[in-house]
């Protein structure tokens, strides 16, 4: 395995880590994956999730890119939205490795970026939603109930009723300062699809044949129920193109690291998968 | 801004911002803190490399090896390795950019590793030690109370005997080595002035005000009130540091100045 710095967009901007597998490993066909911020963390990810992801994906021989957006982490301040830093890095790596075919894989609010840009972008094979959009469906409000045995919530909700009452207000007004410069504080703008859109982007994407993962962690999370997101697709028909993992005992960024570790290997998996097929035949 | 990787015996990871104007002959280098509290301060550590590469000063913040972008992994962490790629880091950014000499701003863990490489024989002309880690078993210490709110925030119990913290591997030989740092028993002799800077004022941060004095090192202290809640440090609250990065790029430039007068 090979790390290297790589710089790209319209004026070599953006910044992020190229992760190469060895030679012995490679499979040069497989579509390179890309990981990008979540919030306001860099490139690495939270706990260095992408790090791990990276060096997991390229001990079974895939390529990554782990990078920044446009004024965060360690890239430079751009022209274009969000959106189109992802482009870029599909458009930079078609100029670096030849690829044509991405896997996106995309965390909590980086979802955003990752559900814009795979509906558009016909380079885009694969996408995994990590943490990423959850309705609360009639599973959800079935669950509801049970919240109010939980100590830990109790315990939880005193405590920063007392701690830290000010501190999200403070957040958000550090945030807003012009000092800022503008491109983190667009990641607290979230975009949430409507259900109804939600479910139809979904029946888009696997119409063009893109494989897509939903994996969502229970505990901290609106997502509650194993199978809350199919009383919001019920009745859609997605094939085989649709995974759903639920991983009911981790917390929404996966503090553990044996969360984290299980969250990898199913998206290592995941991203395996149509190879071992391949392999098999 | 330019990233690369750089070392020799171990590849860590960099980010460069290179000196807007004419640039001085001092260069700055960043040690961010240890892995638990680097993400919530990456932020923190990119704004204030950005004022002093304004400030015409070559800046470079790296990840130490085992951590970021750096190879290794977590759990092989070590403290003596950390201090060694305080002076790679040096040396890269003198190589690099052509500065003369290079000054530190270490936080946290950072600011320990980077005053125990100066003590080391490490030449700088400023070394800034902003909140630094004076007493190694204390911090872990800090790190465990830290991980039991964190735990209680994301509904985890707290494991005994810990084998995590913070998020992160925490094995027992880190722990151990961790557990036996102390600023007080290096002292930084290869920096030309020594500064102080913390968020709140401490006992054992007037006491190792004093012992270094004592021991011949120009060294100043001072409170900048920042950031005004002390659980900041489990938040992605880097930004609110506003005031301290003032206060740490106000401790390189004048001197800077200077370097460029002469």
């Amino acid at each position: 395995m090979n790390e290297s710095a790589f710089n790209f967009g319209e004026r070599g901007h953006l910044a992020g880590v190229w992760c190469e597998p060895s030679p012995k490993v490679l499979k040069r066909a497989a579509p390179p994956v890309l990981v990008w911020n979540v919030g306001i963390q860099h490139h690495v990810g939270p706990y260095r999730i992408w790090v791990d992801l990276a060096r997991a994906l390229a001990a079974k021989g895939f390529r990554s890119l782990r990078f920044d957006l446009g004024n965060m982490g360690d890239s430079d301040v751009g022209r274009g939205t969000p959106g189109d830093d992802v482009r870029d890095a599909m458009t930079g790596l078609e100029k670096k490795v030849g690829a044509r075919e991405f896997t996106l894989v995309g965390f909590c609010s980086s979802v955003d970026q990752l559900h814009e840009v795979g509906l558009k972008d016909a380079r885009v094979t694969g996408m995994a939603y990590v943490e990423g959009y959850a309705y609360k469906t009639r599973r959800y409000w079935q669950r509801w109930p049970l919240r109010f045995l939980s100590t830990v919530r109790w315990q939880n909700k005193l405590y920063y009723r007392l701690k830290n009452a000010k501190l999200f207000e403070t957040k958000r007004a550090a945030m807003d300062a012009a000092e800022l410069e503008g491109g983190a504080g667009l990641m607290l703008e979230r975009q949430y699809p409507p259900p109804e859109q939600f479910t139809n982007d979904l029946a888009t994407l696997t119409a063009r044949g893109v494989r897509l993962l939903m994996m969502y962690a229970g505990l901290d999370s609106t997502y509650q129920h194993p199978d809350q997101l199919f009383d919001l697709v019920r009745g859609s028909d997605f094939g085989d193109r649709l995974e759903l993992i639920y991983m009911g005992g981790a917390d929404h960024i996966f503090y553990r690291s044996e969360d984290r570790a299980v969250a990898v290997a199913n998206l290592c998996r995941w991203v395996e998968q149509p190879h071992l097929n391949v392999a098999a035949r | 801004m330019r990233t690369f990787y750089f070392g020799r015996s171990r590849r860590l990871y960099g980010a460069l911002h290179e000196a807007r104007g004419r640039a001085r002959t001092t260069g700055v280098l960043l040690c961010y803190p240890g892995v638990q509290e680097y993400n919530q301060t990456h932020w923190a550590f990119r704004r204030l490399a950005a004022q002093l590469s304004r400030d015409g000063m070559h800046c470079l913040r790296f990840d130490w090896s085992c951590t970021g972008d750096s190879e290794g992994e977590v759990h092989d962490g070590d403290v003596e390795r950390w201090v060694e790629d305080v002076s790679a880091a040096a040396e890269e950014l003198r190589e690099s950019t052509g500065v003369r000499r290079v000054s530190v701003v270490g936080m946290r863990l950072g600011a320990l590793l980077a005053t125990r490489a100066v003590a080391a024989g490490l030449a700088v002309h400023d070394l800034v030690l902003w909140d630094p880690v004076i007493d190694g078993q204390t911090y872990v210490d800090e790190l465990e109370d830290l991980d039991a709110l964190q735990c209680r925030r994301r509904q985890h119990r707290v494991e005994h005997p810990r084998v995590e913290l913070d998020g992160y591997p925490f094995p027992s030989g880190l722990r151990a080595q961790l557990g036996m740092q102390s600023l007080e028993r290096v002292t930084p002799r290869g920096a030309a002035h020594v500064a102080l800077l913390l968020s709140a004022a401490s006992a054992a941060a007037v006491e190792l005000h004093e012992v270094w004095q004592r021991r011949g090192v120009d060294v100043r202290s001072r409170v900048v009130v920042s950031p005004p809640d002390p659980t900041a440090w489990q938040d992605d609250a880097a930004r609110q540091y506003t005031e301290m990065l003032r206060a740490l790029a106000a401790e390189l430039v004048p001197a800077t100045q200077a370097a460029v007068a002469a």
